[in-house]
């Protein structure tokens, strides 16, 4: 039509142009009826017309324009292709002021994350975490290659799930759902939640398996997670919280997702291992947490409190009670400030009591920041905080950092 | 006083009559859902709700950004953020939980298409496009038991 157009027309009167048009138009309908009847013809010649399997973007969607306009073809299996591989990068680089109270300034490349799922088949699931942490430019040399995650899942329906490998633990609800800076609202974690190579007293990674899944309970919404492994071993040297034995763990969880409030979700969890901090040790540890947390309709609240309990026989016992709330609050489409009130307090009796105060040295931690999306993918955040610990004077930090996902 | 009053309420009626879109919720002609709550839907498209009661997958068809619907989606009935809608579509993915399966099209047409193929699709269109041949077979949803046409519509 458009080649038709294109051709030169010879200079005609207006009422020979209109009578042209008239004519042309007459002409395209009836070219349209017939074409319409030729496709009806053909669709009753064959009814069952096979539909591509796999859709996998826009530009497959099958070109069957006639049996659109005429009748729904049947239903065709769900695009199988289109999620059975994902791969996501998270990374983050910043400038750090005064961060341990030593009065540093420096650029801090952050950690690189590297996300990847592989659906093997219908109900089993390859997914894999890896981290390069980068943040030490005194060891560029030396960047370590922690493996977060590595599972094999399987999903046999929404009530059963199970994962076999390397997990992070179901303790408390920023464990689980919170790692990477992009995904976080915040430029740090809340320091209850410090991962165990960075001086964290919580076990946050265990290799085993895990069972988890919904628990039918209506609009209650409640879920269920049943842990059994051995805690990892962060063997690097001068590492006080070394974990030498890897003793059985086991951790149950339970938490509640109520359909009526969307974005609400309660919870709890008990965890049991062993813990050798220092060879020949063998002390009993528990974990207990609660969690209450809101994200919707622009609020995020995050509420958390921790109970840990180291205890020997003869040694004495260690408890380690403490919580953490922030509150953010998006205005406009991308500006999220937020601040955030982290609190532990270290008591216990016998030589581990006395110890304790050292494997969990900080106190308080308030801090107030703001993200700033600049786009869909890259965040750009700001944080200010004040510190307390049983090491050193009160002081103050602050931070810049850019987070992305790619 | 009362002048105030009437020209207010003129102004008000005429842009209802005049400029307010309309949002419909279509899903496959074979899907026997016929209403649904509207915390129902919201639970579909921010990823909590994944799977159809009668068994299919849930499969979101989105458009580009810059669409009514997808303004819509974003703006009213999630509350939410293009770039916060993303974070947690990928937070539910990072935690090890089936990931939400989510389709962009560039097209009101192209989607209603697309989801001739696919049982478990679920789609937010302008109602204007209904009656295009793409989208006219699809099924429309009631919302809060009603239909786009009929007054305390939730979805315009």
């Amino acid at each position: 039509m458009a080649s038709f157009w294109a051709v030169p027309r010879p200079v005609v009167g207006q009422d020979r142009q209109d009578e042209i048009i008239q004519k042309l138009i007459a002409r395209v309908e009836a070219l349209e009826r017939e074409v319409a009847a030729l496709k009806q013809t053909a669709a009753a010649q064959s009814p069952a017309q096979p539909a591509p399997s796999e859709p996998a973007s826009a530009v497959a969607v099958p070109k069957q324009e006639t049996a659109v306009a005429t009748e729904p073809p049947q239903p065709e299996p769900e695009p199988s292709e289109a999620s059975k591989y994902t791969f996501h990068g998270y990374a983050d680089a910043g400038f750090q002021r005064n961060e341990d109270g030593a009065s540093d300034k420096k650029f801090v490349l952050g950690e690189i994350d590297l996300f990847a799922t592989a659906r093997i088949s219908p109900k089993l699931t390859a997914l894999v975490e890896a981290v390069l942490e980068t943040n030490n430019q005194a060891l560029v040399a030396d960047v370590p290659v922690n493996v977060e995650r590595l599972l094999l899942q399987y999903r046999a329906n929404d009530y059963l799930n199970l994962d076999i490998g390397s997990y992070r633990t179901a303790i408390g609800f920023y464990n689980t759902t919170l790692r990477a800076s992009w995904l976080q609202t915040s430029l740090t974690r809340p320091m209850l939640f410090t991962f165990e190579d960075e001086g964290g007293f919580l076990p946050l990674h265990n290799v085993g398996l895990s069972a988890n899944g919904k628990v039918p309970s209506g609009d209650l919404g409640l879920h269920y997670v049943v842990e059994v492994g051995s805690s990892r071993n962060y063997a690097q040297p001068g590492r006080t919280g070394l974990d030498w034995e890897q003793n059985a763990a086991v951790n149950v969880a339970l938490y509640a997702r109520p359909r009526v409030i969307p974005g609400l979700q309660m919870g709890f969890s008990s965890y049991h291992d062993k813990f050798s901090p220092a060879p020949g040790s063998n002390l009993s540890r528990s974990v207990w947490t609660a969690h209450a947390v809101y994200q919707a309709h622009r609020f995020e609240f995050l509420n958390e409190a921790v109970l840990a309990r180291f205890r020997e026989p003869g040694l004495g016992y260690g408890n380690v009670p403490g919580f953490y709330s922030q509150l953010g609050y998006r205005v406009g489409s991308n500006w999220t400030p937020y601040t955030r009130y982290d609190y532990v307090n270290v008591y216990g009796r016998g030589s581990v009591g006395e110890y304790a105060p050292q494997y969990v040295p900080w106190r308080t931690v308030f801090s107030g920041g703001l993200r700033y999306d600049v786009t869909e993918s890259v965040a750009l955040k700001f944080e200010i905080g004040r510190e307390t610990s049983r090491l050193q004077q009160a002081w103050m930090r602050a931070a810049l950092q850019v987070a992305f996902t790619f | 006083m009362g002048r105030i009053l009437l020209t207010l309420g003129l102004l008000i009626g005429f842009s209802r009559a005049a400029g307010v879109a309309s949002f419909a919720v279509v899903v496959h002609p074979s899907n026997p859902i016929t209403s649904l709550r509207l915390r129902d839907l919201q639970a579909m498209f921010g990823g909590v709700t994944k799977q159809w009661e009668h068994g299919p997958k849930v499969v979101l068809i989105e458009r580009q950004p810059e669409s009514p619907s997808f303004r819509f989606l974003m703006g009213r009935l999630l509350n939410t953020s293009a770039s916060e809608y993303k974070r947690n579509l990928a937070s539910i993915e990072f935690k090890g939980e089936t990931p939400v399966t989510l389709k962009v099209l560039n097209s009101e047409a192209t989607a209603c298409k697309y989801m001739f193929y696919v049982p478990g699709a679920i789609a937010l269109v302008e109602t204007g496009s209904l009656s295009t041949p793409e989208c006219s077979q699809l099924k429309v949803v009631r919302i809060e038991g009603k239909l786009p046409a009929e007054d305390g519509y939730r979805l315009r």
